[in-house]
């Protein structure tokens, strides 16, 4: 369990490998499927998805304790956050549109996706209920970030080699791909026990 | 409580609504005026059946140069010749097809056995080639309806289904769905359509299906200019002289033959 007295090496190694939020957590696997047909688009998603995160730890943080919490309203926090990532996600968009086109083109309809992939909606909560204090949450954000960008390069990668294979008629596409993502979650379970977290 | 919720809601709103038209400002992207024009004539159904994802990535192909216009079946001819005065070229307009299926059996053709399963065409037609006695025709689970994506096909199950010839653009994607590969693109000017694919002989398909080709060949003898031919024990109108003139129609002794003027049962 991650909390406010660890330092954020072992918060973001903890985030990252033994919490990881696709393979341990199971959240965001909508674009962990879409987006895992080839490494060059699943590079690109997690670029999005790590700024997404950290900017979305820092401003959620932000609004919950200096806003929130002095005014009592903490119940607002799941508008206030899905309002925040929507509106950096849309800024987040614009940017790319005008200055990396080639990855505008490559994100397609997974951009805009991102608002409402739970991957991050869970970091501005965890953060919460972790009690993190800034520097830790950014450190928690980061290690999700990366996290996501180990588990959906390393599943792309292993689904181009699925391109190739011999896959029953039935098991073709998706199928084999949720088979081999539940194997991959199994494997990360051996990262349980690292650096006694 | 629940002013200052609302206003800390609405203000939040506000802000970022602010910040968001400012940033749009400043990472505005001129898109090609072109582009915006030729995907607003397009059907915008994204059926894909012109190779590319989706509409919007088609049209960005038409105005790179590397694809031509009569790719998209949807296209009519008016909305073409807008494209091609937007490109500065002639555009020859593809041939309009609908398609067409080749059966009228459903409830008129018998079942040999009782399929209790997954309800698509698909997994019905894995099953010894389907619950029908007759192994060509149309099974009626409807996969072409779920797959049409511009909604001209409809059903009752265990039906035939219907194609809405106004509806339909002649995307195909029917055409490949169909796991009994009777759904046939037929150019628009023809409407009499010989509506079986059964290749057995006569006999068992009089015993099989109420409205089978029973290859009597009346349509072959009656027809003026010679355009149905009789093969493998199946009439069939090979769409190149055909006059509509309903001859073979009111000949045919089981009704096959039928003229889809307009959808039925609209």
């Amino acid at each position: 369990m991650i909390d406010n007295t660890m330092n954020p090496f072992l918060i973001f190694i903890s985030a990252c490998l033994i919490n990881n939020i696709l393979l341990i957590k199971f959240l965001g696997l909508c674009s962990f499927f879409g987006l895992s047909s080839s490494i060059k688009n699943s590079v690109g998603m997690s670029l999005a998805v790590i700024f997404v995160t950290i900017m979305a730890t820092v401003v959620s943080w932000i609004i919950f304790h200096l806003v929130l919490v002095p005014l009592n309203l903490v119940f607002l926090r799941t508008a206030t956050f899905i309002l925040t990532i929507a509106t950096l996600v849309q800024i987040e968009e614009m940017f790319i549109k005008k200055y990396l086109p080639p990855l505008y083109k490559a994100m397609g309809i997974y951009l805009p996706l991102i608002t409402t992939n739970c991957a991050i909606l869970a970091v501005a909560f965890l953060n919460i209920d972790y009690n993190l204090n800034l520097l830790n949450s950014i450190a928690h954000g980061f290690g999700v970030g990366v996290g996501y960008t180990l588990a959906i390069i390393l599943f792309a990668g292993l689904r181009e080699r699925l391109m190739t294979a011999p896959i029953p008629k039935a098991l073709q596409g998706y199928p084999v791909a949720f088979f081999l993502a539940s194997l991959m979650s199994l494997a990360f379970l051996g990262f349980k026990g690292l650096f006694g977290l | 409580m629940i002013t200052i919720s609302i206003i800390l809601l609405g203000g939040l709103g506000l802000a970022f609504a602010v910040i968001l038209a400012i940033v749009s400002k400043i990472f505005f992207v001129e898109e090609d005026s072109r582009k915006v024009a030729v995907v607003g004539l397009l059907p915008g159904a994204n059926c894909g059946a012109c190779g590319f994802g989706g509409c919007e990535s088609f049209s960005q192909a038409i105005i790179e140069g590397n694809t031509q216009v009569n790719k998209c079946a949807a296209l009519d001819l008016e909305a073409t010749k807008k494209i091609g005065i937007i490109m500065g070229q002639e555009v020859n307009a593809v041939e309009p097809k609908v398609a067409v299926i080749m059966c009228a059996g459903g409830r008129d053709c018998s079942d040999r056995f009782e399929y209790r399963g997954v309800e698509t065409c698909y997994a019905v037609n894995l099953v010894f080639g389907g619950h029908k006695t007759c192994s060509y025709g149309c099974i009626g689970f409807g996969d072409c309806v779920r797959v049409c994506p511009f909604d001209a096909i409809k059903y009752v199950k265990g039906d035939v289904p219907v194609i809405d010839i106004d509806k339909c653009t002649g995307c195909g994607l029917c055409v490949k769905v169909c796991p009994k590969n009777i759904i046939k693109l037929i150019p628009e000017k023809y409407s009499v359509h010989i509506r079986c694919a059964s290749f057995d002989k006569g006999a068992l398909v009089r015993q099989i299906c109420k409205t089978g080709c029973i290859s009597c060949g009346a349509c072959v003898r009656i027809c003026p200019v010679k355009d149905v031919v009789m093969e493998n024990n199946l009439a069939r109108t090979k769409y190149d002289k055909c006059i509509n003139c309903g001859l073979c129609m009111e000949k045919c002794p089981v009704n096959t033959i039928e003229q889809l003027l307009e959808p039925v049962g609209k």
